[in-house]
């Protein structure tokens, strides 16, 4: 084989292998959505009145807090959960939904605990 | 997923940060940790409101709590606007949460007298049908038929601004309304509130107290305060005057940035203690967002205060103080001021404000009347304007062509182009130059108002030298500012003299030898007619073979001067003058020259054989060349020396013979 032909070929494949090197370390590089985090994400949003802004809340008047917590703590598990509604900002906690409502999330009303705020899922 | 219930506070407008904290273990129940994070949702429980109001009838301008001193959201009767123009009312609106053309946003206006409404309860269904006052308004029974709802004009974008005592961004905008002056009665109160709605159906009433209180109102009398009339601005050549001037929208009519004098009358100008004009060169109020938070649309900042004295300049925007002539005049006095507007301003809006302070107003039209009185006692404080002028400090962009064929002689001509544009004013003249060889400076050639690309085409004396020529399009714009485009060595052009012109009777001379032309052959026609322009040669031939030249050595605009040679000749011909001349000398005119007419520096000249001695100089070219009278070459006999043929042929056999002999030795 022509010795101008072999260098080629050589080089080729060291350039090939440069780029799977890359690509590989590139792959190890943390993009921030870790699935070690324990919490991995967290989202809010507020539904039932008319307006359809989900961002907002009306003041004086009752809407459902949606609170979505994505856990990704490996071989960890979810102990509890924390919400702490701002208090100056809204009035009253009005409870969990029932198993009924078709919107109801983890927790329900059936699993609160004596002082109602606090909700246990399968109790 | 967790969902729940929550009752949002009523009656705050706020940020609400949620906590959210998760805590685990691992599998053998040891404790790992907790993570926390905050989320956010808004809480809007107010509806949309004012924070500072304004008000101008195009030359009083009230603030808020003017005339009281005080800082509440309100503007009394004892403000006096002239009943002869509208009302416009400028007010920043804050809400959290708009709903763009959903919102209500209306000033119900009522020309006698207030009246009391409240909206907060009411349903937008009932808002929608709102759209007159009497029966629309509460049960207040002196509604006037005059009243009417006016829906408010956004005048920029909404825009979220931090609020420095709270922890939320809110959004605000500048909202305008007009009242028309011809709803407004002289000596009459005239009240307005407001109404608003927000997209979570929250509405709210403001100026509606039903009393003094909180309500807003001004009292219509054109003849208390002293007014602005006749208000011009000039750049010397420029003038923008007047109604055109007056509030609202920027004019039309450009100034150039340069140094503008304003001049303007006061009338009734009783206890004036200083006029101060405060401008602003960099752009038009309404248009800067970051004004908003400071209120008044055209004052917001760019004046010391809305207190009753303006005297300072902060640092926003220039003053120019004007002496007053007469405290206490009350006649129409004139009063006039310059000052200087940035050359480079390019932002295209200049903005003024004419402001009066003055005490004690020297005489009230009614001693008797309470509020007359009043009115005499205080300071005041007279705010004319804003106004608005166009200003163009840019001069236009100016782009010359290249024409093809760059390389011409006297007798062609080139078209250049010039293309101008300008943002502003305008363009409004094109002006052509000319570098001829041998000179620094260019010559104006020509000078066209019109607003299109120009061409423009140079011949005639304009070339009349040969060499380079730079080409110069100048073009003004409405203000008078120019730009400019020079010809460069890439795309200037370069003129020749051409000896051989179009149109010529010329005709080949007889003989073996090679054609000789002429631009008139008087063998063949008795008669031509050259039209040339300065420095250009003709050529003419008595014989068809002898050669001739007319030289225009000057063209002037009604003259022409020939030289005419073999041996020069120079004749002057004025339009219409014919002479003849004596080409060879020999007594006999031998043609006739004369010049018909020069039009745009190219002469008109018909040259004519005169017989005689035409007849004569040919015989005397052709005897020269030995030529018979029949025309036939003469025959020549030799008169010494023999013929070198001998000579030739001795070489040729010489020639033959060495290369016979060479070859016939080379076979041995």
């Amino acid at each position: 084989m022509d010795k101008k032909v072999g260098v080629s070929v050589l080089f080729s494949l060291i350039l090939i292998m440069s780029l799977v090197f890359v690509t590989k370390a590139l792959d190890d590089i943390d993009t921030g959505d870790d699935t070690n985090d324990m919490l991995r994400s967290a989202n809010i949003s507020s539904y039932g009145d008319s307006f359809s802004n989900d961002s907002y809340i009306k003041g004086g008047t009752s809407e459902m807090i949606n609170v979505t917590v994505t856990f990704g703590g490996g071989d960890a598990n979810i102990t509890n959960i924390t919400i702490v509604i701002p208090a100056g900002n809204y009035s009253n906690f009005d409870g969990w939904l029932g198993i009924d409502d078709e919107f109801h999330g983890s927790c329900m009303a059936d699993d609160v605990d004596e002082d109602a705020t606090t909700c246990v899922p399968g109790e | 997923m967790i969902r729940f219930n929550v009752t949002a506070t009523s009656s705050i407008e706020d940020l609400a940060l949620w906590n959210i904290t998760v805590a685990s273990d691992d599998d053998a129940g040891g404790a790992v940790g907790t993570n926390e994070t905050s989320l956010t949702i808004f809480v809007d429980g107010l509806a949309p409101r004012i924070l500072e109001i304004n008000i101008t009838d195009g030359n009083v301008t009230l603030f808020n709590g003017t005339g009281d001193g005080s800082s509440a959201l309100f503007l009394n009767d004892t403000n006096i606007f002239t009943s002869e123009s509208d009302f416009l009312v400028y007010a920043t609106v804050e809400d959290l949460n708009v709903a763009g053309a959903d919102d209500v946003m209306w000033l119900v206006y009522n020309e006698t007298d207030f009246f009391t409404a409240n909206n907060a309860n009411m349903e937008r269904e009932e808002e929608e049908n709102f759209t007159s006052v009497p029966g629309g308004v509460g049960s207040n029974a002196n509604v006037s038929e005059k009243a009417l709802v006016l829906k408010g004009k956004v005048l920029n974008d909404w825009k979220r601004y931090v609020n420095n005592t709270k922890n939320y961004q809110t959004l605000s905008a500048l909202v305008s309304w007009t009242i028309p002056g011809n709803l407004t009665v002289d000596a009459n109160i005239s009240e307005f509130m407001f109404l608003f709605n927000d997209s979570y159906d929250q509405g709210m009433s403001q100026g509606a107290g039903g009393s003094d209180a909180g309500a807003f109102k001004v009292t219509t009398n054109s003849s208390v305060f002293p007014t602005i009339v006749n208000i011009n601005i000039s750049d010397g050549t420029n003038h923008v005057v007047d109604a055109a001037l007056h509030g609202g929208d920027v004019n039309s009519t450009y100034v150039q940035a340069s140094n503008l004098t304003l001049d303007f009358d006061i009338d009734d100008g009783k206890g004036l203690l200083n006029i101060t004009v405060f401008y602003n060169e960099t752009g038009n109020f309404l248009q800067n967002s970051e004004d908003l938070i400071s209120g008044a649309p055209f004052i917001n900042g760019k004046v010391t205060s809305i207190s009753n004295n303006f005297t300072q300049d902060d640092g926003n925007s220039k003053i120019a103080n004007i002496t007053i002539h007469d405290v206490n005049s009350a006649t129409r006095e004139r009063y006039q001021v310059s000052f200087q507007v940035d050359a480079n301003n390019n932002t295209n809006t200049l903005t003024f404000v004419v402001v009066m302070n003055g005490t004690n107003l020297g005489g009230v039209d009614n001693p008797d009347n309470s509020e007359d009185q009043e009115l005499e006692e205080g300071n005041y404080s007279i705010i004319g304007g804003p106004y608005y002028v166009a200003i163009d400090g840019n001069a236009p962009n100016v782009e010359l062509s290249t024409p093809a064929q760059r390389g011409i002689t006297t007798a062609d001509s080139i078209t250049y182009k010039c293309t101008g544009s300008d943002g502003e004013s305008g363009v409004a003249k094109y002006i052509w130059y000319l570098k001829k060889p041998g000179s620094n400076e260019f010559t104006k050639i020509a000078e066209k108002s019109q607003s299109a690309a120009h061409e423009q085409s140079f011949s005639g004396t304009d070339i009349g030298a040969p060499g380079d020529y730079d080409v110069k399009c100048e073009v003004e714009d409405v203000v008078a500012n120019k730009g400019s485009a020079t010809t460069t060595s890439n795309n200037q052009f370069t003129v020749s003299i051409s000896s051989v012109g179009a149109g010529g009777t010329g005709g080949g001379a007889g003989g073996a030898g090679a054609a000789v032309s002429f631009d008139v052959d008087f063998t063949a026609a008795p008669q031509a007619t050259f039209k040339a322009s300065q420095g250009r040669v003709k050529s003419f031939s008595f014989d068809g073979t002898t050669k001739h030249t007319i030289t225009f050595n000057e063209v002037t605009a009604n003259s022409v001067t020939l030289v005419i040679a073999s041996d020069p000749i120079t004749v002057l011909l004025n339009a219409g003058q014919s002479k003849s001349v004596d080409v060879n000398a020999d007594g006999t005119d031998d043609m006739k020259v004369q010049l018909n007419s020069v039009d745009n520096g190219v002469a008109d000249v018909t040259v004519t054989k005169l017989e005689e001695g035409a007849a004569k100089i040919k015989a005397e070219e052709e005897g020269a060349r030995g030529v018979t009278e029949t025309g036939e070459e003469r025959e020549v006999t030799p008169v010494a020396g023999k013929s070198l043929a001998w000579l030739w042929w001795t070489l040729i056999v010489i020639v033959a013979i060495v290369a016979i002999g060479y070859y016939v030795n080379k076979r041995k």
